[in-house]
Protein backbone atom coordinates (compact mmCIF):
# COMPACT_ATOMS: atom_id res chain seq x y z
CA UNK A 1 0.00 0.00 0.00
CA UNK A 2 1.32 3.14 -0.74
CA UNK A 3 0.12 4.89 1.71
CA UNK A 4 1.53 3.83 4.57
CA UNK A 5 5.36 3.76 3.32
CA UNK A 6 6.73 7.28 4.01
CA UNK A 7 4.53 7.60 7.71
CA UNK A 8 6.98 7.35 10.84
CA UNK A 9 6.34 4.24 13.03
CA UNK A 10 4.79 7.72 15.52
CA UNK A 11 2.49 8.15 12.92
CA UNK A 12 1.47 4.74 12.25
CA UNK A 13 1.31 4.06 16.16
CA UNK A 14 -0.94 7.10 16.32
CA UNK A 15 -3.21 6.67 13.67
CA UNK A 16 -3.69 2.71 14.43
CA UNK A 17 -4.63 3.62 18.15
CA UNK A 18 -7.07 6.49 16.67
CA UNK A 19 -8.67 3.97 14.39
CA UNK A 20 -9.09 1.15 17.27
CA UNK A 21 -10.90 3.87 19.53
CA UNK A 22 -13.17 4.46 16.58
CA UNK A 23 -14.36 1.12 16.70
CA UNK A 24 -14.75 1.04 20.27
CA UNK A 25 -16.95 3.92 19.42
CA UNK A 26 -18.73 2.46 16.94
CA UNK A 27 -19.46 -0.90 19.09
CA UNK A 28 -20.68 1.65 21.84
CA UNK A 29 -22.96 2.78 19.44
CA UNK A 30 -24.11 0.16 17.75
CA UNK A 31 -25.51 -1.45 21.86
CA UNK A 32 -27.34 2.02 22.41
CA UNK A 33 -28.92 1.13 18.92
CA UNK A 34 -29.98 -2.05 19.90
CA UNK A 35 -31.36 -0.59 23.19
CA UNK A 36 -33.12 2.23 21.33
CA UNK A 37 -31.75 4.78 23.89
CA UNK A 38 -32.51 7.70 21.55
CA UNK A 39 -30.48 10.95 23.28
CA UNK A 40 -27.68 8.23 22.96
CA UNK A 41 -28.07 6.78 19.56
CA UNK A 42 -27.96 10.80 18.33
CA UNK A 43 -25.32 11.59 20.08
CA UNK A 44 -23.68 9.11 19.10
CA UNK A 45 -24.12 9.23 15.81
CA UNK A 46 -23.20 13.14 16.11
CA UNK A 47 -19.43 12.07 17.30
CA UNK A 48 -18.87 9.41 15.04
CA UNK A 49 -20.17 11.56 12.26
CA UNK A 50 -17.36 14.20 13.51
CA UNK A 51 -15.19 11.48 13.65
CA UNK A 52 -15.33 10.40 10.17
CA UNK A 53 -16.04 13.82 8.82
CA UNK A 54 -12.28 14.89 8.49
CA UNK A 55 -11.16 11.47 6.77
CA UNK A 56 -14.33 11.53 4.07
CA UNK A 57 -13.31 15.12 4.17
CA UNK A 58 -9.64 14.56 2.98
CA UNK A 59 -9.46 11.30 1.75
CA UNK A 60 -7.10 10.48 3.96
CA UNK A 61 -7.29 7.84 7.20
CA UNK A 62 -4.52 9.75 8.49
CA UNK A 63 -6.38 12.81 9.00
CA UNK A 64 -8.59 11.32 11.80
CA UNK A 65 -8.99 12.79 14.91
CA UNK A 66 -5.83 12.19 17.55
CA UNK A 67 -6.57 9.01 19.54
CA UNK A 68 -5.95 11.05 22.79
CA UNK A 69 -9.25 12.55 22.05
CA UNK A 70 -11.17 9.78 20.84
CA UNK A 71 -10.15 8.15 24.06
CA UNK A 72 -11.75 11.35 26.20
CA UNK A 73 -14.66 10.42 23.93
CA UNK A 74 -14.77 6.81 24.27
CA UNK A 75 -14.32 6.58 28.40
CA UNK A 76 -18.07 8.10 28.96
CA UNK A 77 -19.24 6.03 26.05
CA UNK A 78 -18.11 3.20 27.87
CA UNK A 79 -18.83 3.43 31.04
CA UNK A 80 -22.09 4.19 29.97
CA UNK A 81 -22.73 1.10 27.56
CA UNK A 82 -21.13 -1.36 30.69
CA UNK A 83 -23.46 0.62 33.19
CA UNK A 84 -26.68 -1.38 31.03
CA UNK A 85 -24.86 -4.57 31.83
CA UNK A 86 -26.06 -7.18 34.12
CA UNK A 87 -22.52 -7.18 36.43
CA UNK A 88 -21.97 -3.54 36.12
CA UNK A 89 -25.42 -2.47 36.42
CA UNK A 90 -25.73 -4.20 40.09
CA UNK A 91 -22.91 -2.16 41.69
CA UNK A 92 -24.42 0.68 42.44
CA UNK A 93 -22.57 2.96 45.51
CA UNK A 94 -20.10 4.99 43.91
CA UNK A 95 -19.93 3.45 40.20
CA UNK A 96 -23.78 4.74 40.04
CA UNK A 97 -22.71 8.14 40.68
CA UNK A 98 -19.68 7.89 37.97
CA UNK A 99 -22.14 6.40 35.23
CA UNK A 100 -24.40 9.44 36.56
CA UNK A 101 -21.54 12.17 35.88
CA UNK A 102 -20.63 9.91 32.61
CA UNK A 103 -23.84 11.12 31.17
CA UNK A 104 -22.41 14.90 31.58
CA UNK A 105 -19.30 13.67 30.64
CA UNK A 106 -20.55 12.59 27.37
CA UNK A 107 -22.23 16.11 26.44
CA UNK A 108 -18.89 18.29 27.03
CA UNK A 109 -16.89 15.66 25.34
CA UNK A 110 -18.93 16.65 22.07
CA UNK A 111 -17.75 20.80 22.63
CA UNK A 112 -14.03 19.68 23.17
CA UNK A 113 -14.36 17.61 19.92
CA UNK A 114 -16.41 20.46 18.59
CA UNK A 115 -13.21 22.99 19.39
CA UNK A 116 -10.43 20.90 18.36
CA UNK A 117 -11.77 20.32 14.69
CA UNK A 118 -12.40 23.48 14.27
CA UNK A 119 -8.79 24.06 15.17
CA UNK A 120 -7.42 21.50 13.11
CA UNK A 121 -9.44 21.21 10.22
CA UNK A 122 -10.47 24.39 8.83
CA UNK A 123 -9.25 28.00 8.72
CA UNK A 124 -10.58 29.20 12.73
CA UNK A 125 -7.50 29.54 14.56
CA UNK A 126 -7.22 31.40 18.29
CA UNK A 127 -5.06 31.45 20.93
CA UNK A 128 -5.02 28.70 24.28
CA UNK A 129 -7.02 30.78 26.79
CA UNK A 130 -9.89 31.88 23.77
CA UNK A 131 -9.67 27.94 23.07
CA UNK A 132 -10.68 26.62 27.11
CA UNK A 133 -13.49 30.00 26.87
CA UNK A 134 -14.70 27.79 23.65
CA UNK A 135 -14.93 24.61 25.30
CA UNK A 136 -16.57 25.82 28.40
CA UNK A 137 -19.43 27.52 25.80
CA UNK A 138 -19.44 24.92 23.52
CA UNK A 139 -20.03 22.29 26.08
CA UNK A 140 -22.76 24.38 27.58
CA UNK A 141 -24.56 25.22 24.74
CA UNK A 142 -24.12 21.35 23.14
CA UNK A 143 -26.14 21.14 26.67
CA UNK A 144 -29.05 23.31 25.93
CA UNK A 145 -29.55 22.56 22.55
CA UNK A 146 -30.13 18.56 23.81
CA UNK A 147 -32.03 19.63 26.20
CA UNK A 148 -34.52 21.98 23.26
CA UNK A 149 -34.49 18.72 20.76
CA UNK A 150 -35.50 16.42 23.09
CA UNK A 151 -38.07 18.89 24.45
CA UNK A 152 -39.46 19.68 20.84
CA UNK A 153 -39.46 15.08 20.09
CA UNK A 154 -41.05 14.94 23.54
CA UNK A 155 -43.86 17.32 22.39
CA UNK A 156 -43.81 15.63 19.29
CA UNK A 157 -44.59 12.45 20.41
CA UNK A 158 -47.79 14.26 22.83
CA UNK A 159 -45.41 12.78 26.30
CA UNK A 160 -45.30 14.53 29.16
CA UNK A 161 -41.98 16.81 29.48
CA UNK A 162 -42.12 15.90 33.30
CA UNK A 163 -42.05 11.90 32.31
CA UNK A 164 -39.19 12.27 30.30
CA UNK A 165 -36.91 14.35 31.95
CA UNK A 166 -38.17 14.30 35.53
CA UNK A 167 -38.20 17.05 38.09
CA UNK A 168 -36.38 20.48 37.06
CA UNK A 169 -33.95 19.86 39.97
CA UNK A 170 -32.55 16.55 37.95
CA UNK A 171 -32.33 18.29 34.71
CA UNK A 172 -30.55 21.54 36.91
CA UNK A 173 -28.21 19.20 38.50
CA UNK A 174 -27.35 17.86 34.93
CA UNK A 175 -26.42 21.22 34.08
CA UNK A 176 -24.58 22.20 36.90
CA UNK A 177 -22.31 18.69 36.88
CA UNK A 178 -21.83 19.92 32.74
CA UNK A 179 -21.24 23.44 33.81
CA UNK A 180 -17.96 22.12 36.00
CA UNK A 181 -16.99 19.23 33.54
CA UNK A 182 -17.07 21.52 30.58
CA UNK A 183 -14.54 23.94 33.09
CA UNK A 184 -12.55 21.01 33.59
CA UNK A 185 -12.79 20.12 30.03
CA UNK A 186 -11.61 23.56 28.72
CA UNK A 187 -8.33 23.58 31.20
CA UNK A 188 -7.78 19.47 30.02
CA UNK A 189 -7.98 21.58 26.01
CA UNK A 190 -5.55 24.27 26.94
CA UNK A 191 -3.05 22.15 28.98
CA UNK A 192 -3.00 18.35 26.28
CA UNK A 193 -2.66 21.48 23.35
CA UNK A 194 0.30 23.21 25.51
CA UNK A 195 2.44 19.87 26.11
CA UNK A 196 2.14 18.85 22.71
CA UNK A 197 5.75 19.56 21.02
CA UNK A 198 5.47 22.32 17.87
CA UNK A 199 5.98 19.54 15.60
CA UNK A 200 3.14 17.53 16.26
CA UNK A 201 1.19 20.67 16.70
CA UNK A 202 1.63 21.81 13.19
CA UNK A 203 1.24 17.93 11.85
CA UNK A 204 -2.05 17.87 13.72
CA UNK A 205 -2.79 21.09 12.73
CA UNK A 206 -3.32 22.93 16.14
CA UNK A 207 -1.00 25.58 14.54
CA UNK A 208 -0.71 26.86 10.70
CA UNK A 209 1.72 28.42 8.97
CA UNK A 210 1.20 32.10 8.98
CA UNK A 211 -1.37 33.00 6.66
CA UNK A 212 -1.52 36.74 7.54
CA UNK A 213 -2.97 37.39 4.09
CA UNK A 214 -6.60 36.03 4.38
CA UNK A 215 -6.90 38.56 7.26
CA UNK A 216 -7.72 42.48 6.22
CA UNK A 217 -6.55 44.70 9.18
CA UNK A 218 -8.14 48.48 9.08
CA UNK B 1 -34.40 61.53 11.78
CA UNK B 2 -35.13 57.76 12.11
CA UNK B 3 -31.75 57.39 14.41
CA UNK B 4 -33.13 60.49 16.22
CA UNK B 5 -36.63 58.50 16.72
CA UNK B 6 -34.78 55.34 17.98
CA UNK B 7 -33.09 57.40 20.30
CA UNK B 8 -35.87 58.93 21.83
CA UNK B 9 -38.02 55.97 22.79
CA UNK B 10 -34.65 54.43 24.28
CA UNK B 11 -34.63 57.54 27.03
CA UNK B 12 -38.46 56.83 27.39
CA UNK B 13 -37.82 53.71 28.38
CA UNK B 14 -34.61 54.71 30.39
CA UNK B 15 -37.09 57.18 32.28
CA UNK B 16 -39.06 54.73 32.67
CA UNK B 17 -36.98 52.01 34.54
CA UNK B 18 -36.01 55.07 36.65
CA UNK B 19 -39.58 56.07 37.35
CA UNK B 20 -40.35 52.44 38.37
CA UNK B 21 -37.35 52.73 40.94
CA UNK B 22 -38.51 55.73 42.12
CA UNK B 23 -42.10 54.40 43.13
CA UNK B 24 -40.87 51.44 44.49
CA UNK B 25 -38.81 53.46 47.18
CA UNK B 26 -42.12 55.14 47.95
CA UNK B 27 -44.46 52.24 48.01
CA UNK B 28 -41.38 50.08 50.12
CA UNK B 29 -41.25 47.36 47.95
CA UNK B 30 -37.56 46.30 47.57
CA UNK B 31 -38.18 42.80 46.26
CA UNK B 32 -37.31 44.27 42.69
CA UNK B 33 -35.65 47.35 43.93
CA UNK B 34 -32.08 46.30 43.30
CA UNK B 35 -32.83 44.51 40.04
CA UNK B 36 -34.18 48.02 38.95
CA UNK B 37 -31.28 49.84 39.48
CA UNK B 38 -28.81 47.28 38.15
CA UNK B 39 -30.71 47.30 34.80
CA UNK B 40 -30.54 51.37 35.28
CA UNK B 41 -26.88 51.68 35.57
CA UNK B 42 -26.28 48.67 32.38
CA UNK B 43 -28.64 50.98 30.52
CA UNK B 44 -25.98 53.56 31.25
CA UNK B 45 -23.60 51.56 30.13
CA UNK B 46 -23.05 52.42 26.24
CA UNK B 47 -23.22 55.98 27.24
CA UNK B 48 -20.26 55.40 29.94
CA UNK B 49 -18.39 53.71 26.67
CA UNK B 50 -18.70 56.42 24.62
CA UNK B 51 -17.25 58.77 26.98
CA UNK B 52 -15.04 57.30 28.52
CA UNK B 53 -13.60 54.01 25.87
CA UNK B 54 -15.09 56.26 22.94
CA UNK B 55 -16.99 53.43 21.36
CA UNK B 56 -20.11 53.95 19.90
CA UNK B 57 -22.42 51.20 20.04
CA UNK B 58 -25.20 50.82 16.81
CA UNK B 59 -28.54 53.12 18.17
CA UNK B 60 -30.71 49.75 17.39
CA UNK B 61 -28.07 47.81 19.40
CA UNK B 62 -28.91 50.42 22.47
CA UNK B 63 -32.60 50.61 21.95
CA UNK B 64 -32.22 46.35 22.29
CA UNK B 65 -30.51 46.53 25.32
CA UNK B 66 -32.74 49.24 27.20
CA UNK B 67 -35.78 47.38 25.79
CA UNK B 68 -34.65 44.05 27.31
CA UNK B 69 -34.12 45.32 30.38
CA UNK B 70 -36.97 47.24 30.23
CA UNK B 71 -39.15 44.34 29.96
CA UNK B 72 -37.61 42.43 32.59
CA UNK B 73 -37.80 45.21 35.33
CA UNK B 74 -41.28 46.28 34.47
CA UNK B 75 -42.25 42.48 34.17
CA UNK B 76 -40.83 42.07 37.84
CA UNK B 77 -42.16 45.19 39.26
CA UNK B 78 -45.26 45.35 37.75
CA UNK B 79 -46.12 41.05 38.38
CA UNK B 80 -46.48 40.85 34.52
CA UNK B 81 -44.38 37.90 35.23
CA UNK B 82 -47.07 36.30 37.04
CA UNK B 83 -50.10 37.97 35.70
CA UNK B 84 -49.32 37.39 31.39
CA UNK B 85 -49.07 34.39 29.87
CA UNK B 86 -45.72 33.84 28.18
CA UNK B 87 -43.85 37.19 29.86
CA UNK B 88 -40.95 35.23 31.03
CA UNK B 89 -39.92 33.33 27.92
CA UNK B 90 -41.01 36.63 25.88
CA UNK B 91 -37.81 38.15 27.89
CA UNK B 92 -35.67 35.33 27.83
CA UNK B 93 -36.00 35.65 23.98
CA UNK B 94 -35.50 39.48 24.31
CA UNK B 95 -32.46 38.88 26.36
CA UNK B 96 -31.22 35.87 24.49
CA UNK B 97 -31.37 37.42 21.23
CA UNK B 98 -29.53 40.50 22.52
CA UNK B 99 -26.89 38.07 24.20
CA UNK B 100 -26.57 36.49 20.67
CA UNK B 101 -25.89 39.94 19.16
CA UNK B 102 -23.40 41.31 21.67
CA UNK B 103 -21.70 37.73 20.97
CA UNK B 104 -21.19 38.82 17.42
CA UNK B 105 -19.94 42.10 18.00
CA UNK B 106 -17.54 40.60 20.74
CA UNK B 107 -16.34 38.13 18.11
CA UNK B 108 -15.81 40.15 14.77
CA UNK B 109 -13.93 42.61 16.58
CA UNK B 110 -11.16 39.91 18.77
CA UNK B 111 -11.23 38.65 14.98
CA UNK B 112 -9.84 42.31 14.04
CA UNK B 113 -7.88 42.91 16.28
CA UNK B 114 -6.28 40.03 18.37
CA UNK B 115 -3.14 38.63 15.89
CA UNK B 116 -3.69 35.56 17.50
CA UNK B 117 -7.42 35.00 16.29
CA UNK B 118 -8.97 33.84 12.70
CA UNK B 119 -12.38 33.11 12.73
CA UNK B 120 -13.53 32.40 9.23
CA UNK B 121 -17.53 33.55 8.46
CA UNK B 122 -19.13 30.48 9.06
CA UNK B 123 -17.27 30.32 12.47
CA UNK B 124 -19.36 33.54 13.49
CA UNK B 125 -22.83 32.34 13.26
CA UNK B 126 -22.23 28.67 14.81
CA UNK B 127 -20.75 30.91 17.97
CA UNK B 128 -23.82 33.19 17.77
CA UNK B 129 -25.75 29.87 17.78
CA UNK B 130 -23.98 28.38 20.85
CA UNK B 131 -22.89 31.73 22.66
CA UNK B 132 -26.71 32.89 23.07
CA UNK B 133 -27.21 29.00 24.29
CA UNK B 134 -24.90 28.91 26.80
CA UNK B 135 -25.76 32.19 28.17
CA UNK B 136 -29.22 30.61 28.49
CA UNK B 137 -28.21 28.06 30.40
CA UNK B 138 -25.78 29.74 32.55
CA UNK B 139 -29.21 31.90 33.40
CA UNK B 140 -31.11 28.55 34.43
CA UNK B 141 -28.32 27.62 37.07
CA UNK B 142 -28.26 31.21 38.22
CA UNK B 143 -31.84 31.30 38.68
CA UNK B 144 -32.00 27.13 40.13
CA UNK B 145 -29.21 28.82 42.81
CA UNK B 146 -31.27 32.00 43.43
CA UNK B 147 -34.21 29.57 44.28
CA UNK B 148 -31.81 27.24 46.52
CA UNK B 149 -30.00 29.87 47.95
CA UNK B 150 -33.21 32.50 48.60
CA UNK B 151 -36.25 30.22 48.18
CA UNK B 152 -37.38 32.43 45.48
CA UNK B 153 -39.58 30.41 42.64
CA UNK B 154 -38.21 31.98 39.34
CA UNK B 155 -38.25 28.22 37.85
CA UNK B 156 -41.81 27.73 39.21
CA UNK B 157 -41.16 24.64 41.60
CA UNK B 158 -40.87 20.70 40.26
CA UNK B 159 -41.88 20.43 37.15
CA UNK B 160 -39.49 21.24 34.17
CA UNK B 161 -41.78 23.07 31.94
CA UNK B 162 -40.53 26.63 32.53
CA UNK B 163 -36.29 25.44 31.88
CA UNK B 164 -37.33 23.79 29.16
CA UNK B 165 -39.32 26.48 27.43
CA UNK B 166 -37.00 29.38 28.41
CA UNK B 167 -34.18 27.19 26.93
CA UNK B 168 -36.30 26.66 23.81
CA UNK B 169 -36.79 30.37 23.36
CA UNK B 170 -33.20 31.01 23.99
CA UNK B 171 -32.53 28.63 21.38
CA UNK B 172 -34.91 30.30 18.79
CA UNK B 173 -33.24 33.52 19.68
CA UNK B 174 -30.10 32.54 18.71
CA UNK B 175 -30.82 30.85 15.77
CA UNK B 176 -32.62 34.25 14.62
CA UNK B 177 -30.03 36.31 15.36
CA UNK B 178 -27.27 33.48 13.47
CA UNK B 179 -28.85 33.60 10.60
CA UNK B 180 -29.34 37.39 10.37
CA UNK B 181 -25.79 37.29 11.20
CA UNK B 182 -24.55 35.10 8.78
CA UNK B 183 -26.68 37.19 6.37
CA UNK B 184 -25.56 40.45 7.35
CA UNK B 185 -21.86 39.53 6.86
CA UNK B 186 -22.40 38.60 3.64
CA UNK B 187 -23.48 42.51 2.77
CA UNK B 188 -20.94 44.69 5.04
CA UNK B 189 -17.51 43.61 5.64
CA UNK B 190 -16.89 42.79 9.02
CA UNK B 191 -14.40 45.42 8.76
CA UNK B 192 -16.30 48.62 8.05
CA UNK B 193 -19.05 46.98 11.07
CA UNK B 194 -16.16 47.51 13.67
CA UNK B 195 -15.26 50.72 12.04
CA UNK B 196 -18.42 52.57 12.52
CA UNK B 197 -18.36 51.28 16.22
CA UNK B 198 -15.56 53.28 16.82
CA UNK B 199 -12.76 51.07 17.92
CA UNK B 200 -9.93 52.31 16.05
CA UNK B 201 -10.18 55.35 18.11
CA UNK B 202 -10.57 53.73 20.88
CA UNK B 203 -7.70 51.99 20.62
CA UNK B 204 -5.98 55.39 21.39
CA UNK B 205 -8.31 55.85 24.94
CA UNK B 206 -6.68 55.05 28.00
CA UNK B 207 -9.15 51.96 28.48
CA UNK B 208 -7.99 50.54 24.56
CA UNK B 209 -4.69 50.82 25.32
CA UNK B 210 -4.47 48.16 28.71
CA UNK B 211 -7.34 45.57 26.75
CA UNK B 212 -4.44 45.87 23.71
CA UNK B 213 -1.53 45.57 26.05
CA UNK B 214 -2.88 42.42 27.36
CA UNK B 215 -3.68 41.27 23.64
CA UNK B 216 0.22 41.45 22.58
CA UNK B 217 1.29 40.29 25.66
CA UNK B 218 -0.15 36.76 24.18
CA UNK B 219 2.67 35.22 21.74
CA UNK B 220 1.96 34.29 18.51
CA UNK B 221 1.30 30.67 17.89
CA UNK B 222 3.10 30.53 14.66
CA UNK B 223 6.82 30.67 13.15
Amino acid sequence: MLMFENKTRREMLDASLSWGLGLVLLLCGYVVLVEWQAVWVILGFVVFFLYLLPIVRFKDPFRAPPWEIVLLITIPAVIHVLSGTKSFGQLGGAWADVAAIADSFGLATLGFLIVAELEMYTAFRTNRPFAAVFVVLFTMAVAGWAFVVEFIAALLYGQEPEFIFGTNDKIMGFFVYTFIIGILMGVIYAVYVGLMSVQHRMSYGFEKPDKSDQKVRP
Amino acid sequence: MRENALLYITWALQFTILAIGVALIILGDTTWLAACIASFLITMLPTILKRSARVVLPVWMVLWIVVSLFLHTAGGALDLYDKVLYWDHITHAASASLIAALGFVVAITVDLYAKSIFFPRPFVSLFVLMFGMAMGVLWEIMEFAEDQILGTRLQYGPSPDDTLLDLFFDGVASFIVAVAVSVYLKRVPPEKFVKDLGFGEAKESVLGRIVLKRFEKIPRARQ
